[in-house]
């Protein structure tokens, strides 16, 4: 009889999309050959431009991809949370690691090495048709934030982030700091347009609460349809 | 809830003492050469620390929510 453990990893690996198309065999066979890493809050879990150090699943946790300037500044490409995956570019393209990951809380992975990927990808063919799904929707999202980037002002960014935000289920609180990586931006632009959004009667400070007390212009603000 | 508090890196923090300078509400003090919020209660989360301190060691964390009217 599979051990919890064993469970635990397969019923992971069925909540990803690239390995939801295969038959419990075969997703036996993958726990098996997955390698369990923990990591502590803060910890730097892979380092950009580094050699490729597998396809990481997050099965507790939460965890950024940040792209980092010489000068310090980040960018948050995106959060990988429990039945996600990271690092999956270059587990396909051989390359190095396209960002830097770091825990946020206190983290438990499981990584699925470069060969054992590539050699699954010549097996089943459903796997491959899932991996291009899951490329195609990460390609979809950079070219949002291409454009988010290019043609938004950093007002209408944070608009659109503190709607995002409190419409999250379980949000995690953000920093100033954090809200100008994930926006590509600098801390004292956000103090300046979260002024501007409270002048505008759009949010309120209050404390460590940032009040959304006008949804449908924020909404406006942010150029979202309401 | 546990009251929200200015968080402090210890690491990135000179000791310059400007937060402390600045704090209108004398809610942080310097501890061992680093700043630290000494007295909670006191603290009304204006960001003025965060926003004077030359290395970015203070960051406040805020929650982001609706109105109960919203």
């Amino acid at each position: 009889m599979p051990s919890a453990d064993w469970t635990e990893r397969v019923a992971l690996l069925r909540r990803l999309p690239y390995f939801a198309v295969l038959d419990e065999p075969i997703l036996q066979a993958i726990a098996g050959e997955m390698r369990c890493r923990t990591c502590s809050a803060g910890e730097i879990v892979i380092v950009e431009g580094e050699p490729c150090a597998g396809l990481f699943i997050v099965q507790t946790g939460r965890l950024q991809i940040v792209r980092s300037s010489l000068q310090g500044r980040e960018q948050i490409l995106h959060f990988a949370s429990p039945g996600e995956s990271f690092n999956d570019v270059p587990v396909f393209d051989g390359g190095p690691n396209p960002a830097t990951v770091q825990a946020l809380e206190d983290s438990r992975l499981f990584v699925i090495e470069h060969p054992l990927m590539l050699a699954l990808l010549d097996r089943y063919p459903q796997l491959a048709r899932a991996v291009v799904g899951v490329l195609a929707t990460r390609c979809r999202q950079l070219v949002a934030l291409v454009q988010d980037l290019s043609l938004h002002t950093v007002t209408v960014r944070l608009a659109g982030l503190l709607l995002d935000q409190a419409e999250h289920p379980d949000p995690p609180t953000l920093t100033r700091a954090q809200m100008a990586a994930r926006l590509g931006t600098v801390r004292e632009m956000i103090s300046r347009s979260l002024r501007e959004l409270e002048q505008e009667g759009l949010i309120r400070l209050d404390g460590p609460r940032i009040v959304i007390i006008d949804r449908v212009g924020l909404a406006c603000r942010a150029q979202r349809p309401t | 809830m546990d009251k929200f508090l200015p968080l402090i890196d210890v690491v990135l923090c000179d000791g310059c003492g400007l937060c402390v300078t600045r704090c209108a509400n004398q809610a942080l003090g310097m501890v061992d050469g680093k700043a630290a919020v000494i007295d909670p209660e006191r603290c009304n989360y204006d960001a003025a620390c965060e926003a004077v301190c030359p290395t970015s060691a203070i960051a406040l964390p805020y929650q982001v929510v609706f109105a109960a009217s919203e």
